[in-house]
């Protein structure tokens, strides 16, 4: 365990995020329209 | 215990549902040769196994019991509790799957005794059997005393009813019998939900569509989604869910072992980073989903009676009393209010004008904080014929909507829904118990026997964990929401477990026996939090124990690191 660790990033990853910020964009949407 | 609440074809969908589930996943996961086998189900699982596996774990019987009831009161707003679950998955993807992976590793803690030494492994196993070992408890419970209340079925029967029917496939077929049935868990419950979901629109008045019912929702603060707001006092808010949330779903799902078992029976590393990714991808939209539901069933409430209290033993225990007129009172008083409301949502759905529609919006308002009022009023009579009852109903509001309002046959579905889903997070965490105590604490105490041996022990470990889970929800008593509960206990004792598995992982300064003594001080420090809040010293919500309790103890074992190190150099000097 003493070896230095890498982490590699993988665009499955921004894509997960992105995703999330999209669901987040849609939920004020919908919030404005009905409230 | 009565039978003749639910018909015939109720307990044939009921019953043949769960019998299916537990012998299908019995007759698939039999033979286990080994210990890899049985704890990793030999390390063979695909992605979406994972992925469904790890939200089949998450989704407790208390999710479809109080989360729909909880949006029923409140809205839309719990789902920012799960904004900062995306991120967990991420940072467990980037830095803890591979590190679990390439140490083939058994269990979260066994990987801290690599880092750092074996009494750090071992605290942290302990801290993770006590707060499961209650959960676990509490995961049949919460179900058992709201469908001992309503069905009138006898609450000890059902804990070890549930109990028994997870016991006999997690013991004999171990993890794979556990993400087998999970499979057909997680397909029953999805399947039973969007079947309410669109029966709640049938049954809503012809005139009224999914946008005007939406319309209602949000006129009575159903679709307050997101806060903004960097209010303390208020549980869910968008900054509350990104950052106590993340800092929850890191600790669960990094380093609570019956999550942490579910990616660790991947076939390599890319299938379980995807597993998790799938996970992060559904959450949000099903807890959405789920509450969703909840909002509909307020709205159809608008059209339909409902309970002044929807937890029948409250409304026993005031009848029974010398409240029990003003209770009655109450009680006609709301049918009044709810005739009127019917009428004003009739013409509000009907309205093409935009002032009769404000005007109407806002009767329809009015009447609705008349109905809280009432509800309000009805708790502090509860209250005052037994002390000692739960008063908050949130929990009985989709059980009470099921029973009474689904056809014959969907009742049984439902049901099935709920216990399947209770089945499903016990089983996880009854194979955590069971792998922690043989491998972390057992294994490690006397190694040397053969596999057959550790597999023996492993199998008996399960079974005396579920044993001891049964005891627990036998003895368990309500307290405020049963979600916060489970919650609560997680939160105590995650932050703490969290901060030291991120000292592992980034600080490498940092040594074993300063991280242990900082872990134990932290606990005392965590659990003193949380009393000072509960006695209002200190106002200080729950969910950030998790952050508060991570970031103490990084602090804590850094500054004695820093207190040895200088000591040492000082000597040295000398």
């Amino acid at each position: 365990m003493e070896e230095k660790q890498k982490f590699t990033w993988k665009w499955s990853y921004t894509l997960l995020l992105l995703l999330n910020v999209i669901y987040v964009i849609l939920f004020y949407l919908l919030m404005k329209s009905y409230i | 215990m009565r039978f003749d609440n639910l018909g015939q074809i109720d307990w044939i969908v009921l019953i043949g549902t769960l019998l299916f589930i537990v012998l299908y996943g019995t007759y698939k996961a039999r033979g286990s040769k080994d210990v890899v086998d049985y704890l990793k189900g030999g390390s063979q699982a695909r992605w979406w196994t994972i992925g469904l596996s790890v939200m089949a774990t998450q989704a407790s019987a208390i999710t479809f019991l109080s989360t729909p009831g909880q949006a029923f009161h409140d809205g839309m707003g719990f789902v920012q509790f799960y904004f900062g679950l995306p991120i967990a998955m991420v940072v467990i993807c980037l830095v803890f799957i591979p590190i679990y992976h390439k140490l083939k590793v058994f269990t979260a803690y066994e990987y801290l005794e690599t880092r750092f030494d074996l009494k750090t492994r071992t605290l942290t196993a302990i801290l993770f059997l006590i707060q499961r070992g209650l959960a676990a408890g509490i995961t049949i419970f919460a179900p058992a005393i709201i469908l001992s209340a309503v069905l009138e079925w006898n609450l000890i029967y059902l804990n070890i009813i549930i109990g028994v029917l997870v016991i006999i496939y997690t013991v004999s077929g171990g993890t794979k019998a556990v993400s087998v049935t999970q499979k057909q868990q997680m397909a029953v419950i999805m399947g039973g939900m969007f079947i309410a979901f669109l029966i709640i629109l049938n049954y809503l008045p012809l005139d009224i569509s999914f946008d005007k019912a939406l319309d209602i929702a949000g006129a009575n603060g159903k679709m307050e989604i997101l806060d903004f707001s960097f209010d303390f006092e208020n549980r869910y808010t968008v900054w509350s869910g990104l950052i106590g949330g993340s800092f929850l779903a890191l600790s669960y799902f990094g380093t609570d072992q019956s999550q942490v078992q579910r990616y660790l029976s991947g076939r390599s590393v890319r299938q379980s980073q995807m597993g998790l990714i799938m996970n992060g991808v559904l959450k949000v939209p099903l807890q959405f989903f789920i509450l969703l539901i909840g909002v509909m069933v307020f709205v159809f409430y608008q059209f339909n009676p409902s309970p002044l209290h929807f937890n029948p033993a409250g409304v026993k225990d005031v009848m029974n009393s010398e409240y029990a007129a003003e209770y009655q009172a109450l009680e006609d008083h709301k049918r009044l209010v709810e005739d009127d409301l019917r009428v004003k949502q009739i013409a509000f759905a009907r309205a093409d004008d935009p002032t009769q529609e404000k005007s109407l919006k806002e009767e329809i308002v009015q009447l609705n904080r008349s109905e809280d009022s009432l509800r309000s009023q009805s708790r502090v009579l509860i209250k005052k014929a037994n002390p000692n009852a739960e008063t908050n109903d949130k929990d009985y509001v989709f059980i009470h909507f099921i029973l009474n309002t689904l056809p014959r046959g969907l009742i049984g579905l439902l049901l099935a829904v709920i216990l399947s889903a209770a089945m499903s997070s016990t089983a996880s965490e009854l194979n955590a118990l069971g792998s922690t105590t043989a491998m972390d604490l057992y294994q490690r105490n006397t190694p040397g026997q053969t596999q057959s041996h550790y597999l023996k022990a492993s199998r008996w470990f399960t079974l005396l964990w579920g044993v001891i889970a049964i005891c627990v929800a036998s003895v368990a008593d309500l307290f405020d929401n049963l979600i916060q509960l489970v919650n609560i206990i997680g939160s105590i004792f995650y932050g703490n477990i969290l901060g030291v598995f991120l000292l592992a992982f980034f600080f490498r300064y940092v040594k074993g026996t300063q991280v242990f003594i900082a872990a134990l001080i932290n606990q005392a420090l965590v659990i003193g939090l949380f009393f000072l809040d509960v006695y209002e010293v200190i106002n200080l919500p729950y969910l950030w124990l998790n952050f508060v309790g991570c970031l103490t103890v990084m602090l804590i074992a850094y500054i004695l690191q820093l207190i040895k190190n200088n000591s040492k150099g000082n000597s040295v000097t000398s």
